[in-house]
């Protein structure tokens, strides 16, 4: 292995085991490709046909690892790093789309600006964010299950792996979550600035 | 909210979805005892459970989705804009429409104008190219001439859409310049002058930095002046990046652009591109103008022979299609034309000043092209395309094959397969249908593709080899599987030395990323071992093969065919070790069950039968043999074609059965045929023509032409063992049998030399124990006995004789033939006891091997009654020598072993004292002989004495 792979699986340990900093710089190591990535995700003109979203979080791992990491926890731990990350980058995408609606002057670089924002409630990834960091207040557990499956991908079984929980554990937080979260951004907006 | 309250909610929520429907609420009522907040609280998160809408993919699919729908909302609303205004302009109309962008017709205030605004369509537009289109717009801004039409703005505005880019252009009332020049009826000065316009223009652009790099008619308009403008100056690179250009404009579009692409452009190297590359473009739009169509017809032909065709084909000559453009016009031209970057017009003004020159009819500064050049020119023009395309596209590599390959995959939406994984079908894909089978012999033996012998296809593998490493640095798997196709290639071409290495770096790399027991690395080791078996490294061979198939019958179980392949190839490598029972196993288990699972006609099996049948014909089974290789090749004519390389080399081994039962008749002119078509179909250093080369040569041999014979093995081991190396199983065979013909034609010394060689090469690379070793050594032998060295072939034919009873069986044809060997030296010798004794048990075996009919055994039985002769054995030799003769005169009445037989009968009642009978065939044997004394070997010349000497 080389020694870049080296150090991420080492970053892998570490905040599996608790060490938030670690996962600070291994959200930053891939941020890009998958930034990139997402980009050219977003661009097709017919998305989900030819390239999965949840090929993407493997892809990013192809593009950085170029041999298996050893064990299949690290792996699943390296999806939940993505999954984290591109909750972050599409949640700045929202908000740059956000800012423009207000009517800013800023010549927005951002992509997504379009989103008509016909209503549905699941692509307000601002509101989603905010609604998740709220259910993390009281269950932190549950608001990774709905990161990890969400915006990661993750099946099922990969996100009981990461949480070390069973995969039943999963189905059901998520399944609640999903309730909870469809509540909350179902409810009339009181979004301040 | 607390935790504690939230799990006791979700405990109630979880429970009350366990009961029925229609009692849930009062499940709820009585589970929450009163508490109505906490009814309410379970309730409203019920209402909201299993939307199927909600969350219903993850976030990026669910994002991509909307943005999806809302450019095709856009685009729909775009289309008839009720009021729109972007930025400071407002809407007019629309103008046209393209795959990225739109362009209205629009006003502005202040100053007060309409412009063209040009808009890129909303959600087209990524960070990068934005980026670049904010950093190029000063540029832009610099170009001011009458030739290129001018961009005012270039912005960002917010439509209640979103924020879309856009550029407002200097609006030209005009048309296209093929339409312009047709409806003006332009002439051929008129045309030029045009030309020379529109490079005075792009010669601004250059002279400011900017390329453009999509030079085409539909990017020129000629306004109601006459004066032409070219639109979208450094646009198309702004707005396009090259990437989005394949993706999202599709194959149609691309070969559209194609068609003005310069060779370096199209060869994929942005760095190679220039101003230069616009010079060409130039020129094509130049030799359109005059000419009324393109210089190279690509329509319709598939992209990567389009793109040999840009790199490669010559123009026809303007003069040659319009007798009035002959002269210096076409000079110029072909200038702008060149494929050869260096050798064009360095700038688009020179282009315009030799044109102008041309037009003042003063001497233009182009030079055509010297005699030497334009030979070259001639030759490249006529160049199969075939290999050409080969050259050009694998250098390509991964850039532009994947990101076309990804247009087509847009556009064909199916499986939803990894990327990766798709990524690496498509290029694999591509590599081995679209280009490296056109250089696989076998698809150029079909029916409809004509044979390339060129070694240009070799020249392309190298290049792809070359060009692989460092392009899929972080995708092993897809360089492990192009390795492999490369490597099967270089195989199919005979170059096995050069399949090891792209093999052995496969497997380095399915090892590491998939494991030693995946069936792609297994399949690797297999592959590695057959070519080792190609190249006669039997020990290593049978190390590998054994290792994989261990592992594909446990992995994929026995009936899987990469296990059959496995064992094909093991078995084969048995039969060349000389190990036949083994082979023979292996070899019919395999075909029975290739037979059941993949089918009668199916590669493998004819394969397994092929090996089996060549077992067979080594065990003595030559009916057997001769039964299966027939079936076999009635499959393969049937199945492959008939010039196909494998159905080639089951008439080879068909032929070669006839040779060993020395029925050379029928061998020589299926050999013969079949040279000239592997000559033609594989070329003629390949590893099969020249197995059938020696082939032959032995039959001219055993028909005692030597001197053709050795012609041919003289020039077949110098092939070899430039071709093969002096250790090949070919090249040693090869040097046994020409060593033999020296022999034959009495040049001991040389055989000698030869035959030594020949043998320790043969110890040294297959094994003292080696059929073929054992060959050699009798051989050898021979030429000590023809040369009275008793003492040294004595040993060497015991040794022979012992082991090939031991290993190849006493009844095999070989070991035969030691035997009668043996029996010819101590018949030299004087030792006629021993003689007769090993020519008895000779003969014997013969019988029964071959039959009585053949003329082997009859030879056999010549030697026999030779002994019994030289004993004073008259009566025992008598009916032996009649038999020979009565054989000789009905089959073969001709051959000298027909007097030999007649002499050896006469000799044999001239000992009865029946010298009336005896005398008469004495003399026709002798004279007989004689006059056929050039088609004796020289060994047998001993015959011929000894005839003359029973005359006395």
């Amino acid at each position: 292995m080389d020694p870049a792979c080296q150090q991420i699986t080492k970053l892998l340990h570490a905040w599996s085991e608790g060490d938030q900093a670690a996962l600070d710089l291994l959200m930053s190591a891939v941020y890009d490709d998958l930034h990139a990535m997402a980009q050219r995700y977003m661009a097709q003109e017919r998305p989900g046909h030819t390239l999965q979203a949840t090929a993407l979080v493997h892809e990013a791992y192809l593009r950085l690892f170029d041999s298996a990491l050893p064990s299949w926890t690290d792996r699943v731990h390296f999806f939940a790093v993505c999954a984290r990350t591109m909750r972050r980058i599409l949640v700045d995408w929202a908000r740059g789309r956000q800012t423009l609606k207000r009517g800013s002057d800023l010549p927005s670089l951002y992509l997504e600006e379009v989103l008509a924002g016909v209503g549905h409630p699941g692509t307000d990834f601002v509101a989603v964010d905010d609604a998740l960091t709220a259910l993390a207040g009281v269950d932190a557990r549950k608001s990774q299950v709905v990161e990890l499956r969400f915006f990661g991908g993750l099946s099922a079984k990969e996100t009981a792996e990461v949480l070390k929980i069973s995969e039943e554990t999963v189905l059901r937080d998520w399944r609640f979550s999903k309730s909870w979260l469809r509540r909350e951004l179902t409810k009339e907006p009181s979004r301040g600035t | 909210m607390e935790p504690e309250y939230l799990q006791k909610v979700e405990q109630l929520y979880h429970a009350a979805l366990e009961v029925e429907q229609s009692r849930r609420a009062s499940f709820i009522d009585n589970a929450c005892a009163g508490d109505e907040s906490l009814k309410q609280e379970v309730e409203s998160l019920l209402a909201h459970d299993r939307v199927e809408s909600f969350m219903r993919a993850p976030a990026m699919e669910v994002a991509a989705q909307a943005l999806a729908e809302s450019r095709l909302a856009l685009a729909a609303q775009s289309a008839s804009p009720a009021e729109s205004t972007i930025g400071r302009y407002r809407v007019v109309r629309l103008l046209g429409e393209g795959g990225m962008g739109m362009v209205f017709e629009a006003e502005q205030d202040h100053p007060r104008r309409v412009v063209a605004l040009k808009v890129i369509k909303p959600g087209f537009a990524t960070v990068e190219t934005l980026r670049r289109f904010q950093h190029e717009s000063d540029a832009l801004g610099r170009l001011q001439h009458p030739g290129i039409a001018q961009i005012y703005e270039a912005g960002t505005a917010d439509s209640g859409h979103g924020l879309q880019p856009y550029f407002a252009m200097e609006l030209i009332h005009g048309c296209a310049l093929h339409e312009y020049a047709e409806t003006h009826r332009l002439n051929a000065r008129d045309r030029l002058a045009l030309m020379a316009k529109i490079c005075d223009a792009v010669d601004h652009a250059h002279q400011r930095g900017v390329v453009h790099r999509d030079l085409k008619p539909g990017n020129i308009l000629v306004d109601d002046t006459g004066q032409p403008k070219i639109l979208d100056f450094g646009v198309a690179r702004v707005t396009e990046s090259d990437t989005q250009r394949t993706r999202q404009t599709g194959l149609g579009q691309l070969i559209g652009t194609l068609a003005y692409m310069s060779p370096e452009q199209v060869s994929g190297d942005p760095l190679a591109l220039d101003s230069r590359s616009d010079v060409y473009a130039l020129g094509v739009i130049l030799y359109e103008l005059l000419a009324g169509k393109l210089p190279y017809n690509i329509d319709r032909k598939p992209l990567p022979e389009a793109v040999g065709i840009i790199r490669e084909e010559e123009p026809a000559a303007l003069s040659s299609i319009q007798g009035s453009y002959r002269g210096d016009i076409d000079t110029v031209v072909a200038k702008a034309l060149e494929k050869d970057k260096t050798r064009r017009y360095a700038s688009a003004a020179d282009l315009a000043a030799d044109i102008r020159r041309y037009l003042a009819d003063q001497p233009i500064t182009a030079r055509p092209a010297s005699a030497a050049y334009q030979l070259r020119k001639f030759a490249r023009r006529h160049k199969a395309l075939v290999a050409g395309t080969a050259a050009v596209f694998v250098v390509l590599a991964a850039g532009v094959v994947v990101s076309t390959w990804e247009a087509v995959r847009a556009r064909n939406a199916e499986r939803a397969a990894k990327a990766q994984e798709e990524t690496a079908q498509a290029v694999n894909n591509f590599l081995r249908n679209d280009l490296l089978a056109q250089a696989s012999a076998d698809i150029q033996s079909g029916p409809n593709t004509k044979p390339d012998p060129d070694l240009k296809v070799r020249t392309a593998l190298d290049r792809a080899a070359a060009g692989i490493t460092g392009k899929f640095d972080r995708q092993p798997e897809v360089e492990a599987s192009i390795r492999e196709t490369i490597g099967g290639t270089y195989e199919d071409l005979g170059l096995y030395a050069e399949a090891t290495k792209q093999l052995e770096r496969a497997l380095e790399m399915y090892r590491r990323v998939l494991g030693a027991d995946n069936p792609k690395t297994l399949k690797i080791v297999s592959r590695l071992g057959r070519t080792a078996y190609l190249q006669t490294k039997f020990a290593q061979a049978e190390a590998l093969l054994s290792q994989a198939l261990a592992a594909q019958r446990r992995v994929l179980g026995p009936e899987h065919p990469d296990t059959l392949y496995s064992m094909f190839n093991l078995g084969a490598v048995y039969e060349s070790l000389g190990r036949y029972a083994q082979a023979d196993a292996l070899l019919t288990q395999t075909l029975e069950i290739s037979r059941r699972v993949l089918g009668p006609e199916h590669l493998t099996t004819l394969a397994a039968m092929n090996s089996l049948a060549i077992d067979y014909g080594w065990e003595g089974k030559s009916a057997q043999a001769e039964r299966l290789l027939l079936q076999t090749m009635e499959i393969e004519r049937r199945v492959l074609g008939a010039e196909h390389p494998n159905t080639l080399l089951t008439t080879n081994n068909l032929a070669t059965q006839y040779l060993q039962n020395s029925d050379f008749v029928q061998a020589e002119p299926i050999f013969r045929q079949v040279l000239e078509a592997q000559t033609r179909v594989l070329g003629s250093e390949h590893h099969d023509t020249l197995m059938t080369m020696i082939n032959l040569a032995t039959v001219d041999q055993a028909l005692g032409m030597f001197a053709k014979s050795e012609t041919l093995f003289a020039k077949t081991l110098e092939i070899q063992r430039r071709v093969l190396g002096p250790e090949h199983r070919l090249t040693i065979q090869c040097g046994i049998n020409l060593s033999a013909v020296y022999e034959q034609l009495g040049k001991h010394a040389q055989a000698e030399a030869l035959q030594s060689q020949t043998l320790s090469r043969a110890i040294h690379a297959l094994g003292p124990e080696h059929p073929d070793t054992l060959l050699s050594m009798d051989d050898l032998a021979d030429i000590f006995t023809s040369e009275g060295r008793y003492a040294e072939a004595e040993p060497l034919f015991t040794r022979t004789l012992e082991i090939g009873r031991r290993k190849l069986g006493p009844q095999s044809s070989t070991t035969l033939s030691f035997l009668t060997d043996f029996a010819a030296m101590y018949q030299r010798q004087g030792k006629y006891a021993l003689a007769e004794t090993y020519a008895a048990q000779a003969l014997a075996g013969k019988r029964h091997a071959a039959g009585s009919q053949n003329p082997d055994t009859m030879s056999s039985a010549e030697d026999l009654a030779l002994a019994y002769l030289s004993q004073g054995k008259f009566a025992e030799s008598e009916p032996l020598a009649r038999e020979a003769l009565e054989f000789y005169q009905k089959n073969q009445p001709d051959v000298w072993q027909r007097f030999r037989a007649d002499s050896l009968l006469g000799a044999s009642l001239a000992g009865q004292k029946k010298f009336a009978q005896g005398r008469p065939l004495l003399r026709e044997g002798y004279q007989g002989m004689l006059a056929r004394k050039d088609r004796i070997a020289f060994p047998d010349r001993y015959h011929l004495d000894r005839a003359r000497e029973w005359l006395k």
